[in-house]
């Protein structure tokens, strides 16, 4: 006899219907399982024999064959356990349930029969919703992960046992529901806000103009001047995240392993901050297994690299294209995943490898050539990514203790709401949501100047000796700093500032 | 063989000091006498150790020779000896001057030039410091004599090229090699505008660490004073600074912010007793040296523009069409305030206006933008 029960597989955070069949047929006993599963699925078998004696079922003494259709897709982990045991269990007749169709089974047998959370459960159940099925058996830990998504039954269950007396009709189990706007609301305010911040009105004038345009960012400071401590509070003026915006995140995060159980939605953008010596697998996504790395775990929030000139060659190259296209494709020999990376790089760096060239009290001890070494990879390609530059200075003692009020992250985010909200209606349709994604061609029609401000800028390119590159950098800042005025052609003003802020690329000053 | 040959041969001799060349040429009156001694003569002169005389008996004098006869000849080089009437005279008179002098160029040396050396790493107080006294003093038809070194030296350079004047660089290498090589255009330019490039050393010599302090008192030796603009503690600068003093020449320092790393060097020596030097004319009076007599020329439509306070004519400001909000900025930056930071809790402007003010302030040519956001005045 056969029997179908429904599964999820995962390719990169999205799911697809897995359809477990199990066949039980008389001859010699075995247990096999095909199509295409890894070690983790193979081994499944040990856990669902076990799962069901000790759950004080009769494991059929028959020969038991499964298959995970679609034959053609890679199964990986211990996520079919359930729907193996189910399969199994109404193969032999053990479960009587009427529309099997309606149910996808989620989750890792213990040995005693008990159910164990799985990554990537958000997904998972985004897909069961998409595929019209009613009903979704996840393990208890993961059930406020799941409740997220509506329209849909979500069935929190311990047991084996559970799910077949669920099936059965013996003792249902109540769907699991979460407030969403809960969620929102209870997002505690972050620790940090820029009213920590005393004095660098320059840099955090620049990190506004990053957070209203969605413009990447390079501050160079010497040590100690307060770089990551403006960088961490950049999320906190980036705009509210919307409910659609937290679900990606948070199936990222979850096909990851990195959400905790408690937790159902990750309502606050990230910011992530890995250390400089980071592979190059680990910053884009990868490995044998592939998984997220930090460009897609910082989706929607902040990619910080602090000692950028540290990094390796190969990871900060790799981060180019998914900076450009706002995803990252990995492509395995028989494996393409594609994950989301729409984020604000923020790159810190000293000024030179001691870090004091910048500072008269103390001695520079770099030499001319570690300096040019140095400074060298400041020009690297991805330089072309990033739209601002900041120079930050350390404060002094006394600007730390004048007693001034400093501006509010809430008070800030509002302005940043305002002008983001220019650039979607304007943009709308597009497929663009800020100033920073502008494409060439849309630059011409939405940074248009008019004579004057042609002529100043041409004059400003003659004067500085600002490299080509920065053309239209320059042209998408003037742009949001425009929009930061509610103005709806780029003044000169607008241009000015924006100049003001490409200081990498005057010439005799690096780059 | 000609005679300069002589003269090159003793020049190219690195062992033996310039002291020991001199006391030979003393002796024997010329280079070619010394190059004819036989080894005994050589052993009995007591002042030379075997190794000095195993490297005037040397086997491949010819060859050197004509290496470096051919060098000059490509790179258009030419020699000045101890005894030729041009030999200069202030240089002369210091204890170890070298037996001749390779150069490229007009041999011109003014009567009356100021060395301005400095350090490599500058701040950029000291590169506009730099720039504005070099450039003063040739206003005034001062001749800069300065190592071409990075930093300050350069700076010093530049600065004499932009008034129009004939500025020395004096090598630690073959005055055919351009060191550092960033320094390419500087060379030419310095060429170009008919100024000289003197080395002790033959062409060919590549730049070695350990020739560089020794060209230093060529330096001074040419120079009727010393001016150290910037110079961090234990620097080669102060080395100038201490040669200076042992020939006799005046020693002028320009005052830094105490805490500056890159002006203690400079603060010590005002204490030690070197002239302090606020603008030109403390340089000048020195010199009982008189303005009319050198020729004042393209000063005319660079001042009309200029905002800041210079040296001369300081508290004097000038604002030609600019508007209210740049002049409190210039304002500022004249207070000693440079970064943009400072400037904004200074002058109570927004930031996206001071953006705007700096930019077009610096595209008028009365501010320049510093690397880490400061800004100077331009001289």
């Amino acid at each position: 006899m056969v029997s179908k029960v429904k599964s999820c597989v995962l390719t990169g955070i999205d799911g697809c219907v897995v359809e477990v069949e199990a066949d039980i047929s008389n001859g010699i006993p075995a247990f096999d399982i095909v199509g295409l599963g890894d070690t983790a699925v193979r081994e499944s078998r040990e856990r669902v024999r076990a799962a069901i004696k000790n759950s004080g079922l009769e494991f059929p003494v028959r020969r038991i064959t499964i298959n995970l259709a679609p034959a053609n897709l890679r199964k990986v982990g211990s996520v079919y356990d359930a729907a193996i045991a189910v399969g199994i269990m109404a193969a032999a007749g053990a479960i009587t349930a009427s529309e099997p169709d309606n149910f996808m089974f989620l989750g890792e047998l213990s040995l005693d029969g008990g159910i164990k959370p799985v990554n990537g459960i958000l997904s998972m159940v985004c897909c069961a919703r998409n595929n019209r099925i009613k009903n979704v058996f996840v393990p208890a830990e993961n059930a406020n992960e799941a409740a997220v998504v509506k329209e849909i039954n979500v069935l929190p269950v311990r047991t084996l046992l559970e799910i077949i007396a669920h099936l059965n009709g013996q003792h249902l189990i109540t769907p699991h529901t979460v407030d969403i706007s809960d969620i929102f609301r209870q997002n505690t305010p972050s620790s940090v806000d820029f009213s920590d911040v005393r004095g660098q009105a320059h840099a955090k004038r620049a990190l506004e103009i990053a957070a209203c345009g969605a413009h990447n960012l390079l501050m160079v400071g010497t040590p100690g001047s307060g770089k990551t401590m403006l960088a961490k509070r950049l999320p906190t003026i980036l705009p509210q995240m919307t409910f659609e915006e937290a679900l990606e995140l948070t199936k990222i995060y979850s096909v990851s392993g990195l959400l905790p159980y408690k937790n159902s939605l990750i309502p606050s953008r990230p910011f992530r901050n890995p250390h400089h010596t980071i592979s190059d697998t680990s910053l884009v996504g990868g490995g044998r297994h592939i998984r997220p790395g930090e460009v897609s775990l910082a989706h929607y929030g902040v990619l910080f690299l602090d000692e950028f000139p540290e990094f390796g060659m190969e990871a900060v190259e790799a981060l180019r294209q998914p900076l450009e296209d706002g995803e990252i494709c990995i492509t395995k020999a028989n494996n393409s995943v594609t994950y989301p990376a729409r984020t604000t790089l923020i790159c810190a760096a000293n000024p030179c490898k001691c870090g004091y060239y910048l500072d008269s009290s103390q001695k520079c001890s770099c030499t001319p050539r570690v300096l040019k070494q140095y400074l060298g990879k400041f020009s690297r390609p991805i330089l072309d990514r990033i739209d601002i530059h900041a120079e930050v200075k350390p404060v002094r003692y006394q600007d730390i203790e004048k007693k001034g009020e400093e501006e509010t992250s809430g008070a800030i985010r509002e302005r940043v709401n305002r002008t983001r909200k220019i650039q979607l209606e304007r943009y709308v349709g597009m497929g663009i949501y800020s100033n920073a994604e502008l494409p060439p061609a849309l630059i011409r029609e939405y940074c248009r100047l008019d004579r004057t401000t042609a002529s100043l800028l041409r004059r400003a390119f003659e004067k500085l000796g600002l490299s080509a590159r920065a053309y239209d950098r320059i042209l998408k800042v003037a742009r949001t700093i425009a929009d930061m005025d509610g103005s709806d052609s780029i003044k000169s003003r607008h241009v000015a500032e924006a100049i003001q802020y490409r200081s990498f690329d005057r010439a005799g000053n690096r780059g | 063989m000609r005679e300069v040959d002589y003269w090159l041969w003793l020049s190219s001799l690195a062992g033996l000091g310039p002291v020991k060349a001199r006391r030979l040429l003393e002796v024997y009156g010329h280079p070619q006498v010394i190059y004819h001694l036989p080894e005994e003569k050589l052993k009995q002169q007591g002042l030379l150790t075997p190794k000095n005389i195993e490297e005037i008996l040397g086997r491949e004098k010819r060859e050197r020779i004509d290496k470096i006869t051919d060098l000059m000849l490509k790179k258009d080089i030419k020699l000045i000896t101890f005894l030729d009437k041009s030999y200069p005279e202030k240089l002369k008179h210091i204890y170890d001057p070298p037996v001749a002098l390779y150069y490229r160029g007009s041999f011109a040396l003014s009567e009356f030039s100021v060395a301005v050396v400095g350090s490599r790493r500058t701040t950029n107080y000291g590169s506009i410091t730099a720039k504005k006294l070099s450039y003063e003093l040739a206003l005034r038809g001062v001749q800069i004599v300065s190592g071409m070194a990075r930093g300050i030296d350069s700076i010093a350079h530049e600065g004499c090229l932009d008034a129009g004047g004939k500025t020395v660089a004096v090598l630690g290498c073959g005055p055919d090699y351009i060191y550092p090589p960033e320094n390419a255009r500087l060379y030419e330019g310095i060429l170009g505008a008919g100024g000289l490039i003197l080395s002790e050393y033959p062409p060919g010599t590549p730049p070695m660490q350990y020739n560089f302090p020794a060209r230093n008192r060529i330096i001074s030796g040419i120079s009727s004073g010393v001016l150290i603009v910037e110079a961090a503690q234990r620097s080669g600068s102060l080395i100038t600074a201490a040669l200076a003093l042992e020939q006799g020449r005046e020693v002028f320092a320009v005052p830094g912010n105490i805490d500056c790393a890159y002006s203690r060097g400079t603060n010590s020596l005002i204490r030690e007793g070197a002239k302090i030097v606020l603008g030109v004319e403390d340089i000048l009076e020195e010199f009982d040296y008189r303005e009319e007599k050198a020729t004042v020329t393209g000063n005319g439509d660079t001042a009309g523009r200029r905002a800041g306070n210079t040296a001369s004519g300081a508290g004097h400001k000038l604002y030609f069409g600019l508007s209210t909000g740049e002049i409190r900025v210039i304002k500022t930056i004249q207070k000693g305030i440079h970064h943009i930071d400072e400037i904004i809790q200074h002058s109570n402007i927004s930031i996206s206006e001071i953006n705007n003010i700096l930019f077009m302030l610096e595209m008028k040519g009365v501010v320049a933008q510093m690397p880490g956001k400061f800004f100077e005045l331009c001289p």
